[in-house]
């Protein structure tokens, strides 16, 4: 999101004297509400942290592999919506967006999926499209985007039955990831930032780890960071990957447990079937 | 032992070339790596909005030649995802490192074309453009100083060639704002410890220094 130079300053001023602009829905180094919930438009998986919402398909289809390498395909697109940003031109394409892309295909690829399990024989390998839509935007959008992904990818299914192949159990997901954007303010770090911090911040750092190993790092925005400050960016997400993971929130236990006792969850169970 | 009897902390040679095709260009020659970057200047121009104007009065493009490497660069090289990704990702770094306000009727466009690729392109490309800044007289807050890190076959090697980048673990590129030695960009992927990570950081460190002073004295040859 864009403003004018005049409303950004008023809002860094406020951001310099810890005043909350999310207007009470959370306070800084808070942690968020983490929702998901299967919805019902053409197997879809809809991840939302505080207002943020990104929309997730996967499909898996039957492709020759690329000449150089014997490897399962992967093909991600993430896309905003329109309304996020009216002021701008239809059909540019939107340059943030395929940042924000780039940095969860990078992750997803560097350790979260083994493509070298998803090729069939010489000839044939499985390629996995990734559509991730956003609809809300209220920051965090690549820890939001990072999650459905893994939702969606976590309950995609190989149409072995489709191509007369016969059916293995892959596994071909690693599900120990984390995924954790910090920014950084005037010397100090935030956490759980909302999109009108996003705008003030002088720069971000996205941190995508799995097994207690970094796979992924992406740096947002043009600010500097002082290489300490780094350093300690560091240490806070590798204190929380140990500390809390996403196990709690992406086991099946947890799952069952949101829906089975909603009617919800029946409607949602149809349309899985 | 790495290509050219390279020690896993040492960077390849480095040959620089100011102006090869006109003012304010440069040809960076790291190893075999070879990138040439344009700045392009435009004075002396009007803004009807002046508060949205610093956006957009630095553009950065990246972009490999289609013979720059053997397959799987088919049509305009620009216009795929990952050189309008490093293009983004470097446009941010020159507009923190240029004091823009100082220019406010001008534009510039930076255009950075890798003719040969064998490995940290982004970095090369980062470290030209900044030669080229420098040698046309602009204020900046410092020198953009990039270097990339990596572990291959157990090892962390610092500034990969192209066959490290591919069969590696991990590639790794930063790049510094010098003398500050402050983050302007960093991307990662592959898979490092945290202790890994930091050894190949602290070696970058010591060899972004090297770079920093061939970059400072070209840019002081010059102007003599």
């Amino acid at each position: 999101m864009k403003y004018r130079t005049t409303t950004l300053e008023s809002l860094i001023k406020k951001m310099q004297t810890n005043i909350n602009l999310s207007k009470g829905i959370k306070e800084f180094q808070k942690n968020n509400k983490v929702y998901y919930k299967y919805s019902k438009w053409k197997n879809t998986y809809q991840f939302r942290i505080n207002n943020s919402i990104v929309f997730a398909r996967t499909y898996v289809d039957l492709e020759a592999p690329y000449p150089d390498s014997l490897k399962g395909k992967l093909k991600l697109n993430f896309n905003t919506s329109q309304i996020l940003e009216p002021n701008k031109e239809l059909w540019v394409p939107n340059l943030e967006s395929l940042e924000i892309g780039r940095v969860i295909e990078r992750g997803l690829r560097a350790n979260v999926i083994n493509l070298d399990k998803l090729v069939i024989d010489s000839e044939r390998v499985w390629s996995i499209s990734l559509e991730l839509h956003c609809f809300s935007l209220d920051g965090n959008i690549i820890d939001c985007g990072f999650l459905a992904a893994l939702e969606s990818l976590k309950n995609a299914k190989i149409p072995f039955q489709e191509y007369q192949i016969e059916k293995q159990d892959i596994n071909w997901i690693n599900q120990d990831c984390f995924c954790k954007t910090l920014y950084y303010f005037d010397t100090k770090i935030i956490e759980n930032i909302s999109v009108y911090e996003t705008s003030c911040s002088d720069s971000g750092i996205c941190f995508i780890l799995s097994d207690n190993k970094i796979i992924a790092l992406q740096k947002l925005k043009g600010g500097e960071i002082p290489l300490p400050k780094f350093k300690e960016m560091l240490d806070i997400v590798f204190d929380q990957y140990t500390n809390y993971k996403w196990d709690l929130i992406l086991s099946d236990n947890i799952w069952n447990n949101l829906y089975k006792t909603t009617k919800i969850f029946k409607v949602n169970e149809q349309v899985k079937n | 032992m790495r290509a050219n009897n390279r020690n896993p902390d040492s960077i390849r040679d480095i040959n620089l070339v100011l102006n090869p095709v006109g003012p304010n260009s440069c040809l960076w020659e790291q190893g075999d790596t070879h990138v040439i970057v344009n700045l392009s200047r435009f004075k002396n121009l009007i803004f009807l909005d002046n508060e949205l104007k610093s956006e957009s009065s630095l553009k950065y493009r990246y972009a490999m030649c289609n013979f720059s490497v053997e397959n799987r660069i088919i049509g305009r090289p620009y216009s795929q995802k990952r050189s309008i990704e490093i293009s983004k990702v470097s446009s941010h770094i020159f507009q923190n490192l240029l004091f823009l306000k100082q220019y406010s009727k001008e534009k510039f466009y930076i255009c950075a074309d890798v003719l040969y690729a064998d490995g940290s392109t982004r970095a090369a490309a980062i470290n030209a453009s900044t030669v080229c800044l420098a040698s046309s007289g602009l204020c900046m807050k410092g020198y953009a100083t990039s270097i990339s890190f990596g572990k291959f076959n157990q090892e962390i090697l610092v500034d990969l060639d192209g066959k490290e980048d591919k069969q590696g673990d991990a590639d790794c590129v930063i790049t510094l704002c010098k003398p500050h030695n402050t983050l302007l960009m960093i991307q990662m992927q592959g898979y490092l410890t945290k202790q890994e990570f930091l050894k190949g950081l602290d070696l970058a460190l010591k060899q972004s220094e090297k770079i920093y002073k061939i970059q400072k004295r070209l840019v002081q040859e010059n102007e003599i």
